[in-house]
Order: C-alpha cells, then structure tokens, then sequence
C-alpha cells in the first residue's frame, strides 16, 4: 500500500514484448496518479507485473493493452479487455 | 554512472515484458521441481547444525519457493480455460489453497508443509492431466 502513498516509482523492464519501444533493463519513471489515456505505456497489475501499452479505453469494458512487439506479447488479444483498477502505474520517463 | 545503473537497477519494481508466444508449453513438473528442491532443503536444514548451512538453507528456500508460485501462477492465468473451470470447479480454490502452501513454505522449516505443498501440486497435475485426454 505504501507504493500508492509514492506520487512517483521506478520500473525496469524485463522481456522484449515493448521491444523497441522499450528494451529489456530500461528502467522508467511512472506513476499511479496519471489518468489512463490510449498510446500511454502502462504497467498492468498481472503476475508478473507486466508493461504494456493501452490501445484502447471504454467506459464500461475497461481498458485493452498490447505490447508494441505484438508477435512476441501476451495482451488482451489472449486475456480481454482489464479493468481500470489493474492499471498499476502510468510511464511518463525512461531514465535509461 | 554504472553505480548509479546498478542502483536504479535494485531500487527499481520489476515489470514484465516476457517475450512469451506463447509457446503453449506448460507442464505443473515446473512447479513439482521447485517444490521438490524446497522439501528436501526443509529436510537437510532439520538435519544439519552447521549455522551457516542452515542460514544459506532460508535463503535458498526462499527463491525455490518464490519460483513455486511463480510457474502455479503462469499456469494458472495462461494454460487453463473457462471450460476446465466448469469441468474441475475446485480449480481456483485448488491453486488458491497451493500458492498460501507455496507462501507457508517460504516461512516454515516443517518438511510436513513442504509435503503439504507437493501433495497440492499433485492435485493439481491430475486435473492437468484431465485436460489433455
């Protein structure tokens, strides 16, 4: 709970599914308090947490992810459509 | 600048961005083998009084049984279906009840939890097992 309490967190990137958006140790600069927007990279409450960028947004269905490397990712073409409750943070930096 | 990496690195919340096909491999053996490794290490701790053997045990545990929950999990999410759910109804309550064994391992040093936990990953296989005939 606490992470919530942080207005700004660190992420790295592990995998190549954002490839080559973002490469395997990038590590990124997000935040939770970032309203949700389609083209936003967003970090999904999965497990593993997973990185992935929103497609689209609707009221009632929630929000649909793909990863940028759409023949290496697992997203809601597999898991459907996620609520906006399992968007963990938004990207807004890559540090490096 | 590679200490300043390395600590954004270990400062930093992992996030996936697997490069999983996916490749439909799944097996519970994955989950069976960490489980294995983290009863026998249970046992060799009760076994041994070298503290530095036994304090090395806990930590090495500790990722075996981390890696427990994580292939239940991928198996969880990724390999089973709505229709397996409908023919084995017990399957959340199944993997729900295996991860708190996989989490009570990390705690414990009883080899009677670790049993616990491969006798709920051999649940877990039968129902497997079901859905592949």
């Amino acid at each position: 709970m606490l992470k919530y309490l942080l207005p700004i967190r660190l992420f790295s990137v592990k995998g190549k599914s954002m490839s080559p958006t973002l490469k395997p140790g990038s590590i990124l600069l997000g935040s939770y308090y970032i309203k949700p927007k389609p083209g936003h990279v967003a970090v999904i409450k999965r497990q593993p947490k997973a990185i992935k960028r929103i497609k689209r947004i609707d009221k009632q269905k929630g929000v649909w992810v793909e990863g940028d490397n759409a023949a290496a990712s697992t997203d809601s073409r597999q898991y459907g459509w996620l609520k906006f409750q399992d968007v963990d943070a938004i990207i807004f930096m890559k540090l490096l | 600048m590679k200490h300043l990496t390395k600590l954004l690195e270990n400062l930093a919340e992992p996030v996936s961005a697997h490069c999983d096909l996916p490749c439909g491999v799944y097996d519970p053996a994955q989950a069976r083998i960490e489980a294995e490794s983290v009863h026998k290490i249970m046992q060799k701790y009760q076994d041994s009084d070298d503290d530095s053997f036994r304090a090395r045990s806990i930590l090495i545990k500790e990722d075996r049984a981390e890696l427990v929950k994580h292939h239940l999990w991928v198996l969880w999410t990724d390999y089973f279906k709505p229709e397996h759910l409908k023919k084995h109804p017990q399957l959340h309550d199944l993997f729900w009840r295996a991860t708190k064994a996989a989490g009570e391992a990390k705690k414990s040093t009883d080899p009677a939890d670790g049993q616990k936990l491969l006798d709920l990953i051999d649940e877990i296989d039968e129902v497997f097992k079901a859905t592949k005939q």
